[in-house]
Order: structure tokens, then C-alpha cells, then sequence
């Protein structure tokens, strides 16, 4: 992301001698060079000589056909009811509402135009910080969405109950109160300074938003504020498309020509909201009826049936950690997709996928739905007309297969294979065109950053509002580690990023475990924890092979492979204990008898790294032999790990390990 | 006629528009046809016209020229609608329309069957101003594409309406006809008057204008057309005689069915002329894909069935070579307007076998002259009599394992096929491969 921006309109409009094209479908414009954006302007200019241009001229120039002479009794209360009820007059605020200036139909004119800024990917980058979303990082698009960031981060702070600026719909407005009176009481509308208030305003935007600070604790602010947004979008949606369906059937029955309402895409889902599991599917979907609030909810019945298990047949176990319980309670089955309908008067849950407004799945399924791309069974019609896709959980995703997810993004706004009873003539012209995708708003929610997300920021974020990514500085989980056992921390100089398997593995091989077994107290009691599969099935086939006393636990392992491990290891029978992050994520298991903790590599859940070293302290107070000066934790890092690094010992700390001549740092 | 006083009109003097003459002049029209020099003066008043002219004498820009200057005077989206009996001729007019309008930022689009009917969708919802159309898929469209309709149409062009009624799409037509505006200009261009086009035109057009270029059966003075009188069984050999005098210059030679026209061309192609068919069979690509090598000159002899004869602008055919003769004169007419186009010179020959002989007579009487004839060296034809038959055999084969391939080998062909026969038909199967080359591979390979 370069923040260097040239000023391309200025360039354009001093370029006096335009070149003579004239052709009004600029779809192959190439717009990866400034040169070619620059004709493409200069073509913009010379078109107004062709027909289009001349179209709109005319139409300009009508005189408004007066409607006096037929009054047809039956339509009188037709003709005589005007805009929906609904809604106060849109005049009446100054303020932008981004659903039309994002969606409306008129932003296809100059659509191509920010299309190759955002190929061209000269966004700017311009960073905030605050208490609340701590650092907030805008990349901008010259000319699109200008508004000042400034103010819009300086407004972030303000209470959440100006609905009527922010123009959420009044009754999206009601529900949303009523949805969260119970938990707070009589409702103040100053109470929501806080996180959903922020998210909220900055969606609101029509900004693509990566949210990298999501925790188990503030999962439901996140959701409600998305919830929100998703639903005001809905509302927005469904009152202008009735707005102009009505005023079609009346400029019919007074037989004048009020043009071409274009509102909506090509097939009708709009929202798409991927979870890993039934658990949180249930979670979201009540919080959604609730802000979506009808009285009626049909099928409802079937949610709960299908997404949540009676209590007592739950068998997690209520002593692990919250994070753990807040991601295995429930139902966990990670294979589920359905629609959801919001009419006027009822919600429907379990729609035919072509007749739903919102689209819940987990990527797993919802790939199975898709089919492979190239074959004949390709399904993605019903993910043309998606006009906001919403990631929650991405690190549980991510434990799951992020290929789902990519696989599912890949199929978002393609042009559809079947009409399905769509009516052309409402369609909006840019998804005629097939840059949907360059408006679709892109909601990603995780706990930590990794590189995959970068690269869905970069490849997949292509909203032409810009993009926000927030994060933070992280403090670092060192000081968490309740014993005082020396952890030390091991650069591995890699050259290149690919090769960086390759060297650590050597390193580890050849330097970290002969030490490890050149002393006999450090050849014992060993767990190394290997975060990626694909390493662990290295290690493990290297430590076979030199026939170390070794036990290896994956996701793979049965439960009984697991019990025989963990006990041998335990008594000692098991020198090493080689185990995985996700099975350490699936299980959460306490492994008693380690004494060395070996970090292969750091773990994306920072939260691990504390926990194992404290397995120590907790298994070997136990056993009375409470000995620290017995105990080591080494973990070994490359020159591309900041992102695991910073969030284990902490941002600035980690920024000076990565770099400088200095490779083993040693924290007590 | 004031215009026909005139010796040579200008587009300009015409009427026509000046952004108009300047893309007439790009185009390569530097002076009006009859057939354009009659229509525009009318058309360009406004009035409905039925124009009886032959293939080949630039009707097409006659009527594209006033639609493109009545859409600058008053643009709007589906301004016109162009129905054409082919497919091929669909996306010809459109090209027609596209070089000549592009300078005002006309957008024309081809709507045919055998393309995919959402992406037509797609780009009828984007409102183009011309739409050229073969009948059946434009009622398609109209039953069944929300959200479009022809309710605002200002002109309506039938071409080859002689052809569009041949082929079954008055009905079609009908409906069309209901579903656009009674006020509107309506074109209808025909090589023939027949009963069914005139009662077409009665339902269709209001007081139109009536203009002939020509007479019915009439036929170029430039066109040089012979006819070579041979027997039946030697009718390959001749043609190969034939080309062979004629080589290096593009050729089309029209057969009665699609077999003949495949048989042809594989007899062609194991002799090394570069021969592409085309024919009804053909998928749509195909048909394109052929027309396309055709016309950039790769092959040079097209072997087709009536399908080419009319409506096709390829330019540059040297010789028209008609192997079977044309069942009546109207056809006889088109096949040979496929040559000496537009002032230019050009060739047609005739066989004439025994048994063609009374057909060949009543063309003779249609066109009212007798043709001359086409001198063959018998003696040469004899000696490449065995060439030939060589050929022949190998693209009976060709064709027999092509009908194995499309319908498995249950099909009967023939019972006694000994282990010798075998062997020498793998070997001539191979050979045959080999000359044919890696195109027919790449073909079947799509299958």
C-alpha cells in the first residue's frame, strides 16, 4: 500500500487534447497505468458528443409532463398515497447517507474510475489510534468516499443516538433499543461509548473492515454492532426498492416516463455471514431476529432444535478456560447453511437460498453448496448479488480449513449462469457490468492477525470506500508465565520466506534437540509444540527415524492414541511429547509431567504460550518436586514471525528481536 | 425519380448526415448503390419501405443509414430492431452497424439462438439502441426476460423476408409484431415477392413505398457463368479438374445435402486443396469458425449447402462451382450472387449431369439465356481419375468412423468385416489422419 497518491483527475482535465475514441463501452479499459486512466478520462470527456450523452441532454431538457387530465377512480388512493409511510423525509438531514452513495445506481457513471485506483492499489494510508479500537488504520482511495477522517474518527467517540445522522431506519432504530433494555435497563442513549458504537459508525461508512482485536469477552458487541449494520442495510434496501416499485406502478397508470429505477442486484441474497460452527450460528441469528425484531419468526422451532443441545447433553468440560468454552459450548458442528427472509410483516428462517435476504453458513458448507469452479455443477448465482460479507471467528476458521473461506470468497459477485426470475430491467447497471465486487462490503472479524488475513485484506478487500484495518499494540503474555523459568527466545535467520521451513527445521534438528539430549535433565519431560500440521509430520518422521522416546499427539490422533501418550508421557515412559496447536485448540488439554517446553514455533493464540509453561508449575507442584531451576522454555522464531512474536512479548519489544545482530534473548 | 436523373449521388446529396458520410467513407462506400441511392431519399422522410433487391447490392447500410440518422436526431435505447432469417447474417448486420455508427456511439447488439441466453440478458438490460436478432430468440427474450420489452421500438427491418417466411418464423414474426408499437417505421427488404411476403407486408407496414433495383431473375453483367455437362460418375474427377484450373483463387462449392458438403470437403482436403465446410449441421461456433477462416483466406474452397448461398457478405469469392444444381432458379440466383459482387468480376460454373438435365433447362428459361460452356479436358480429367478415387474411399472411411464415434459401434457398418479389411482400413485411417492434418483432430478432440 504505497501512501504516495498522484493526482490523477488534475493531471486529466490539463490534458487539453483528448484522443478521438468514441467508444461508449470502456469494459476492456486496462487500468493497471496512469496512462490508461488518464485516456479513459479524456474518453469520458470526448463521449459527451455521443448518443448517451445527448440522451441525457434531452431528458434534462423535458418539460415534466403534467398528469392532470386522467384520474382513474380505482387508482386514486393509489396515486394518491405517496412515499412509503415508513420513513421521515430524507431531506430532512444534511447528512450522507452511504447506502445510496455507496449502492444507489448512480455511482456505476464513474465506477471504472475508481475500479483502477483500487487495481492500481494507490490507497493511503492514514493511521488513528484511540482507547476503544486502539489503532485504526484508513486506506483511502483519492476521490472515493472523501469525506474527512479526521472528523470521522473524532466522531467515533460519540454516543450511539443520533439514528436519525447516522440514518438508521426508525424501526431499525426501536428494535435495536428494545434488543438491549433487558441487559442494561431502561435504555440511556449515551450509555454506548464503547466498541459496538464505534465498529457501528465505521461500517456505517460502507468501508471494508479487518477487526483484529476480537476476543471471546467482546464477541457479542461485535456481533451486535455487524447485526446492526447488516439489518439498517436490509431495511435501507427493502424501503427503496418498494419506494421504487411503486412509483413505476404509478408513473404506469399516469402513463409518463420517469426513467429507469435500477436498486437492486441479480439475485436476491444480499448478506452472507460465515461462522464456524452451529453454536455461534445460533448466537447471531437470535441476536439478528432481535435487532431485525419481528414478533413472528417462522421456523424458529427448527433453529433450536438444529443449532443447540439440551445442557446435560453437553459433555464439554466446564473447568476449561473461557476461551475454550466459548467456542466448544453448544452445538459444534461445523457443517450448516441456510437463509434467512426478512418481510414486512414476518421473519423467515430455512429460505430457499434464492428467496433469502441473509445467507449463514460455515465456509465448509456453503463450499459443498458452491461445487468446484470449471465444472458444470458451479453454482455461485446465488452469491452474485452479495452486497456484504461478514467473517466472524476467522481464528477458529482458520483452525478449521481457510481454504473454505478463500474458495467462498472466490465465488462472490460473479456474473450469474441463470436469470432466476430476476427482472432485468431493475438491475443496477454496475452489476450488469459485473463490479458488484468492487462495492461489495468486506466485514472480517478475528482474533489475531496472520498472514492469510493479510492477503485476504489485500486480495479480496477491493470496496472502492477504502478499507479500515484495526489492531493493536499488544502487551505481550510474558508476564503472564507464573513461574520464574528462564524463556529463551531463539532467532533463526532465515534468507527468505520460503526457505524459512527449511532452516528452522535444520536448526532444530542439528543444534536445539543434540543439545537438548547432551544433558541428561534436559532430555526428559520434553513437550515441543509445533504449530503448523505440516512441520509436526516433519518432526515427527525425523525424531521415528532417530528413534527418540517419543509420543506425537495431532487433530489426527484418536482419543485413545491420545490417553496412551499423555499418560506415558506423564510417567516418564515418553521422553519427548511432540503435540500440534490444533489439537491444543480442539482439546485444550492439561499435559501433565512436562518439565522443557520446546516452541517449535510461536503459537498464533498468544494465550497458549503462558498456559503450557504454567502446565509446569501446576503438574510438578503436584508431584512436590517444585524445582525451577530444573525447568527451561525455549522457542524459536524466524526473521518472519513478528506477528506471533509481537503478541507474545509484546509489539516493541518484538520489533527489536526480529532485527540487529543479537539472535537469543533470554526473559525471566 | 429526381435521384435516378442524377448519374452519381453523393451520400451528401442524399441527405445523409455529415458524421454519417464521413463513416460511409471509412467503410469503403465511396458512392451510393442503386438499391441506396433509391431507399434513403424515402427513408430518410420517414417513410415504411419495401425494397425487392439481391443479395449483394448494399441494402444493408440502405437501411442502416437512415436508422443511424433518425437514432442522432432522437436517440433512445431500442431504437431499432434488425430480424434476419441466419445467424450469420445477424452478426454481419450488426458489423455493418457497428462501422458505420461507431463514430456517434451506437451500440448494437446480436441477439441469436445458440449463444447463451443470460449473457443476451444481460446485455439487452443494458439498453443498447439496435438490436439485431433472428426471430425465434428475440420472443424468447420477450417471454421470458424480466424487465424487457420493445414498448418505445421507432423501426422495425425485416430482412431477407422471403427467407424469414421459408423458415418457418411467421409466427414468430407475429408475436413481435404484437408486442412493439403500431407507430413506427417499418422496413422490409426481399429478393422475391411472394404471396407470403406480400401478405406479410400488408400486415406489417403502413403506405409504404415500393422500390425494385432489379429484375426477379437477373443476374449481374459482370458475372461470367458457364456450365460443364459431364456424367454422373465422374463428377468428383471434374471438380478436381476444375479447381485445379482454377487454383489459387477463392472458390465456393455449393452441394444439395450436408453429407455431400462433408463428403466433399474430406475428398478436398486428402488431395490437399484447403477445403472447410459449412453447413446446417455445424454447431453455431463452428458455422462462425468456419465463415472466419474462410473469409481471412487460411482456406480458400468452401464447400457449402444452401445455407451460404444467401445473406453471407464474404467478400473476394473468385468462382462459384455449383457440384449439384440448385433444385429452382431462385436458389440458382443466390448461389451465383455469391460472386461478382459489387462491381466486380467474377465466375460461376455449372455441372450438369445426365439426370440434371431438365432442371438445368428450366434455369436456363428463368434467367431467360443460354449459359456456354465450360471447356474440360476430358483426357486430363481421366488421369486423375485414380487420385481421386483413392481420396474418395479414404473419406468414405473417415466418415463411417466419424458416425462410429458419435454413435458407438452397434451401428451396422458392415457385416463382413474381415481381419485383412481391418488392417488396410487402420492404415488408410492413418494416412487419412495425417493429411487432414491437426484441425480435424482439434475438432473431434472437442467433442
Amino acid at each position: 500500500m504505497t501512501s504516495e497518491t498522484t493526482d490523477i483527475t488534475a493531471v486529466a482535465s490539463s490534458q487539453k487534447n483528448p484522443i478521438p475514441t468514441l467508444s461508449t463501452n470502456n469494459d476492456d479499459a486496462d487500468f493497471e497505468d496512469p496512462e490508461a486512466i488518464r485516456l479513459y478520462i479524456s474518453k469520458y470527456a470526448e463521449n459527451n458528443a455521443s448518443l448517451d450523452a445527448r440522451l441525457a441532454e434531452q431528458l434534462k431538457s423535458r418539460p415534466t409532463q403534467d398528469s392532470d387530465g386522467e384520474n382513474d377512480d380505482e387508482d386514486e388512493a393509489l396515486l394518491a398515497k405517496e412515499a412509503i409511510a415508513d420513513e421521515d423525509d430524507p431531506t430532512d438531514y444534511e447528512t450522507i447517507d452511504y447506502y445510496t452513495t455507496h449502492f444507489g445506481d448512480a455511482v456505476s457513471d464513474e465506477l471504472d474510475l475508481h475500479i483502477g485506483r483500487v487495481n492500481q492499489g494507490s490507497a493511503k494510508a492514514r493511521t488513528f489510534t484511540n482507547d476503544v479500537l486502539h489503532r485504526i488504520t484508513f486506506h483511502s482511495y483519492e476521490g472515493a468516499n472523501v469525506d474527512n477522517l479526521t472528523e470521522l474518527v473524532a466522531s467515533l467517540n460519540k454516543p450511539l443516538d443520533d439514528f436519525k445522522a447516522l440514518r438508521i431506519k426508525e424501526k431499525v432504530k426501536e428494535h435495536w433499543v428494545e434488543a438491549h433494555r433487558p441487559k442494561h435497563g431502561a435504555f440511556k442513549g449515551n450509555s454506548h461509548i464503547d466498541l459496538e458504537a464505534q465498529l457501528f459508525r465505521l461500517m456505517n461508512t460502507y468501508r471494508d473492515v479487518l477487526f483484529t482485536n476480537r476476543l471471546h469477552s467482546n464477541a457479542s458487541q461485535i456481533r451486535r454492532a455487524y447485526l446492526l449494520h447488516a439489518v439498517s442495510h436490509l431495511y435501507k434496501h427493502r424501503d427503496a426498492t418498494a419506494e421504487n416499485a411503486m412509483s413505476l406502478r404509478r408513473a404506469k397508470l399516469r402513463r409518463e416516463d420517469i426513467g429507469e429505477k435500477r436498486d437492486q442486484g441479480f439475485t436476491r441474497p444480499k448478506v452472507l455471514i460465515m461462522l464456524p460452527a452451529r453454536n455461534s450460528a445460533l448466537e447471531v441469528v437470535r441476536m439478528l431476529l432481535r435487532i431485525g425484531g419481528k414478533d413472528q419468526v417462522e421456523k424458529k422451532a427448527q433453529l433450536i432444535g438444529g443449532f443447540s443441545i439440551r445442557p446435560e447433553d453437553d459433555r464439554v468440560d466446564l473447568s476449561k478456560p473461557q476461551d475454550f468454552l466459548a467456542n466448544f459450548r453448544g452445538h459444534t458442528d461445523d457443517y450448516f447453511r441456510f437463509g434467512i427472509k426478512f418481510s414486512r410483516q414476518i421473519d423467515h428462517l430455512f429460505t430457499d437460498f434464492y428467496d433469502s435476504d441473509i445467507l449463514v453458513a460455515s465456509p465448509l458448507a456453503m463450499r459443498m453448496a458452491i461445487g468446484i469452479p470449471g465444472s458444470k455443477a458451479y453454482e455461485s448465482d446465488l452469491l452474485a448479488s452479495i452486497e456484504m460479507v461478514i467473517v466472524d471467528q476467522c481464528d477458529f476458521l482458520q483452525m478449521q480449513n481457510w481454504e473454505h473461506v478463500e474458495h467462498v470468497m472466490n465465488a462472490l459477485n460473479l456474473m450469474p449462469k441463470e436469470a432466476h426470475d430476476c427482472d432485468f430491467s431493475r438491475v443496477r447497471r454496475y452489476a450488469l457490468d459485473g463490479k458488484t465486487r468492487y462495492l461489495r462490503q468486506n466485514l472480517v472479524f478475528t482474533d489475531y492477525l496472520t498472514p492469510e488475513l493479510n492477503a485476504m485484506y489485500k486480495k479480496y478487500f477491493q470496496n472502492v470506500a477504502g478499507k479500515v484495518r484495526i489492531t493493536r499494540s499488544h502487551p505481550g503474555v510474558i508476564t503472564k508465565v507464573v513461574a520464574k523459568i528462564p524463556q529463551v527466545f531463539t532467532r533463526v535467520d532465515c534468507p527468505s520466506l520460503a526457505q524459512a521451513d527449511d532452516t528452522r527445521f535444520q536448526y532444530f534438528t542439528d543444534t536445539l534437540l543434540p543439545n537438548m539430549m547432551a544433558a541428561a535433565w534436559t532430555a526428559k519431560g520434553v513437550l515441543i509444540f509445533v504449530p503448523s500440521y505440516f512441520d509436526f509430520v516433519r518432526v515427527r518422521n525425523y525424531m521415528l527415524k532417530q528413534n527418540y522416546s517419543a509420543g506425537f499427539i495431532s487433530e489426527y490422533s484418536n482419543r485413545r492414541d491420545i490417553t496412551r501418550h499423555r499418560l506415558a508421557f506423564f510417567r516418564g515412559q515418553l521422553s519427548f511429547l511432540v503435540i500440534t496447536e490444533r489439537f491444543h485448540f480442539y482439546r485444550r488439554y492439561r499435559i501433565r509431567g512436562i518439565q522443557h517446553v520446546v516452541y517449535y514455533g510461536l503459537p498464533q493464540h498468544n494465550h497458549y504460550y503462558p498456559e503450557l509453561i504454567n502446565f509446569m508449575a501446576l503438574t510438578n507442584a503436584t508431584k512436590g518436586a517444585f524445582d525451577a531451576e530444573d525447568w527451561t522454555c525455549t522457542a524459536l522464531f524466524t526473521n518472519y514471525d513478528l506477528q506471533q512474536l509481537e503478541r507474545v512479548v509484546g509489539t516493541d519489544v518484538a520489533k527489536k528481536m526480529v532485527v540487529g545482530a543479537k539472535s537469543v534473548f533470554t526473559f525471566i | 425519380m429526381t435521384e435516378k436523373a442524377q448519374d452519381n449521388p453523393s451520400f451528401a446529396s442524399l441527405g445523409v448526415m455529415d458524421q454519417l458520410c464521413e463513416a460511409c467513407d471509412k467503410a469503403g462506400f465511396k458512392n451510393p448503390t442503386d438499391i441506396q441511392a433509391q431507399v434513403l431519399p424515402y427513408a430518410l422522410e420517414g417513410k415504411d419501405i419495401i425494397g425487392l433487391a439481391q443479395t449483394g447490392s448494399g441494402k444493408t447500410a440502405a437501411f442502416a443509414l437512415p436508422i443511424l440518422q433518425g437514432l442522432w436526431k432522437k436517440p433512445q435505447p431500442f431504437y431499432a430492431c434488425i430480424m434476419a432469417p441466419t445467424r450469420e447474417l445477424a452478426i454481419q448486420i450488426s458489423e455493418t452497424f457497428e462501422k458505420l455508427g461507431s463514430g456517434i456511439g451506437v451500440r448494437a447488439i446480436v441477439i441469436v439462438g445458440g449463444m447463451d441466453m443470460m449473457s443476451q440478458s444481460i446485455a439487452l438490460s443494458k439498453k443498447p439502441h439496435i438490436i439485431v436478432c433472428t426471430p425465434g430468440r428475440l420472443t424468447d427474450h420477450l417471454e421470458h426476460t424480466k424487465g424487457f420489452d420493445l414498448k418505445k421500438l421507432k423501426c422495425l427491418v425485416m430482412d431477407e423476408a422471403d427467407r424469414l417466411l421459408d423458415m418457418d418464423f411467421g409466427p414468430k414474426i407475429d408475436n413481435i409484431l404484437k408486442a412493439i408499437p403500431k407507430e413506427r417505421t417499418t422496413y422490409l427488404f426481399s429478393a422475391t415477392m411472394t404471396t407470403k411476403v406480400a401478405k406479410l407486408q400488408r400486415a406489417s407496414l403502413q403506405d409504404p413505398v415500393k422500390i425494385e433495383v432489379s429484375d426477379k431473375y437477373s443476374t449481374v453483367d459482370t458475372l461470367l457463368q458457364y456450365y460443364a455437362f459431364l456424367p454422373f460418375k465422374r463428377k468428383e474427377s471434374y471438380l478436381i479438374y476444375v479447381l485445379n484450373e482454377i487454383a489459387g483463387r477463392s472458390a465456393i462449392v455449393f452441394a444439395r445435402t450436408c453429407t455431400e458438403a462433408v463428403r466433399i470437403s474430406l475428398i478436398l482436403r486428402n488431395l490437399g486443396f484447403p477445403a472447410i465446410p459449412l453447413h446446417g449441421q455445424l454447431s453455431m461456433d463452428r458455422r462462425l469458425g468456419s465463415l472466419s477462416k474462410f473469409k481471412e483466406g487460411s482456406r480458400n474452397i468452401l464447400v457449402a449447402t444452401d445455407v451460404a448461398s444467401r445473406g453471407l457478405d464474404i467478400p473476394m469469392v473468385d468462382v462459384v462451382i455449383n457440384y449439384d444444381v440448385p433444385s429452382n432458379s431462385k436458389d440458382y440466383i443466390h448461389r451465383v450472387g455469391r460472386t461478382a459482387r459489387a462491381g466486380r468480376s467474377g465466375k460461376s460454373i455449372t455441372f450438369v449431369t445426365q439426370y440434371d438435365i431438365e432442371l438445368y433447362q428450366r434455369i436456363e428459361f428463368a434467367l431467360d439465356k443460354k449459359l456456354d460452356e465450360f471447356k474440360v479436358d476430358a483426357e486430363g480429367v481421366m488421369m486423375l481419375q485414380e487420385r481421386v478415387h483413392e481420396a474418395m474411399r479414404i473419406a468414405n472411411m473417415e466418415i463411417k468412423e466419424d458416425e462410429i464415434r458419435k454413435f458407438g459401434r452397434k451401428r451396422p457398418h458392415g457385416s463382413s468385416s474381415s481381419a485383412d479389411k481391418d488392417v488396410v482400413r487402420d492404415k488408410a485411417i492413418k494416412d487419412a489422419v495425417k493429411s487432414v492434418g491437426k484441425d480435424r483432430m482439434g475438432k473431434r478432440g472437442r467433442r
